[in-house]
């Protein structure tokens, strides 16, 4: 299938790339901007944060969507809850507290770090390794079987 | 040996996955627990629907209670309605709504065409309480004990066989505490 070196190169390298970019992506969606009017910040740091927060919040009726992106009632009225806050100068941390002791912790987007999710988080990691692991060592186990009948 | 266990392992690992994914596909993603539960009900005081004195978290002290948040514009809360009458007519337990995000002349004329089953009528228009009692729908079921404690919450429509199988025996259990 690779006829030079270089094709082979590039096509490791690239998904290897690809991967990493889909990893790196972060969570907030800016897709909204209809929406930059509706919550009218005075400071260009709070406007960020608002929606550094609403975008990783989940929206607990459309529950793939984040508070950013939903137009479920719900997320309307949180969104505001979290608009109020800000504007108020409560930190990050405890506005996601606030929520999380009224919705639980499925309210984030991004699960906590602790020890009951722990395998949440490195189990995915640990697959990628282990697939890669098993796809180098059969190419592996193939060149050496056709190095092997070529003689 | 070895290489038989090579040959079915990708197999097993199927089948597991295929495990997993079947119970998460049949949960019900609505069905969220609650993050209040065995916490007391938050400080409020808002509006009785019916009209009179302000409610506040103090009507649920002395005795266990049912509240059950629901709203004119939600359907299924219509289909359970008779339901709801059936549990009031037996009194065994202090029955309150909460009428969620709803417009008030459209939820008394509503409740004075299909019968009220509540004793009395928390009416949450902003659904600012909602949000403090971690309502993310209609219809839920909050059962609280004689302390104000938030005990126990069901989603989603109460039908006979909920209510007998799942939220009596419940309220049974705090009522003999």
């Amino acid at each position: 299938m690779f006829y030079y070196p270089h094709q082979c190169f590039v096509l490791k390298w690239g998904i290897l790339l690809i991967c990493l970019g889909c990893l790196l992506h972060p969570g907030a969606a800016m897709g909204n901007h209809a929406l930059h009017s509706a919550y009218p910040f005075a400071s260009a740091k709070k406007r960020a944060r608002f929606e550094n927060l609403t975008g990783n919040l989940r929206c607990l009726v459309c529950q793939n969507e984040s508070l950013w992106d939903s137009n479920a009632p719900l997320a309307v009225d949180l969104r505001r809850i979290v608009y109020q806050q800000v504007k108020q100068g409560a930190t990050d941390q405890a506005i996601k507290q606030y929520l999380v002791a009224r919705y639980g912790e499925f309210i984030l987007l991004q699960p906590v770090f602790k020890t009951t999710t722990y395998l949440l988080w490195i189990v995915p990691f640990c697959l990628l390794f282990f697939s890669m692991g098993i796809v180098i060592w059969w190419v592996h186990h193939n060149k050496a079987r056709t190095f092997a009948k070529s003689d | 040996m070895k290489w038989k266990l090579r040959i079915y392992l990708p197999l097993l690992c199927l089948v597991g996955l295929l495990f997993f994914f079947g119970k998460a596909i049949s949960r019900d993603p609505h069905k969220l627990p609650s993050a209040l539960i065995n916490r007391a009900v938050p400080r409020f005081s808002q509006p009785d629907l019916l009209g009179g004195q302000r409610i506040t978290q103090a009507i649920f002290k002395g005795h266990v209670s049912v509240l059950h948040v629901w709203a004119t514009w939600c359907i299924t809360c219509q289909r359970e309605h008779p339901v709801l009458m059936d549990i009031a007519r037996k009194q065994s337990v202090a029955f309150y709504g909460l009428n969620y995000k709803d417009n008030p002349h459209k939820s008394r004329d509503w409740l004075k065409m299909y019968g009220n089953p509540y004793q009395r009528i928390i009416s949450d228009q902003t659904g600012r309480l909602g949000v403090d009692l971690g309502i993310s729908g209609t219809p839920e079921t909050f059962i609280i004990d004689q302390r104000g404690i938030i005990r126990y919450k069901y989603t989603g429509p109460v039908s006979l066989s909920v209510w007998q199988d799942v939220l009596a025996p419940q309220i049974r259990k705090w009522q003999s505490r």
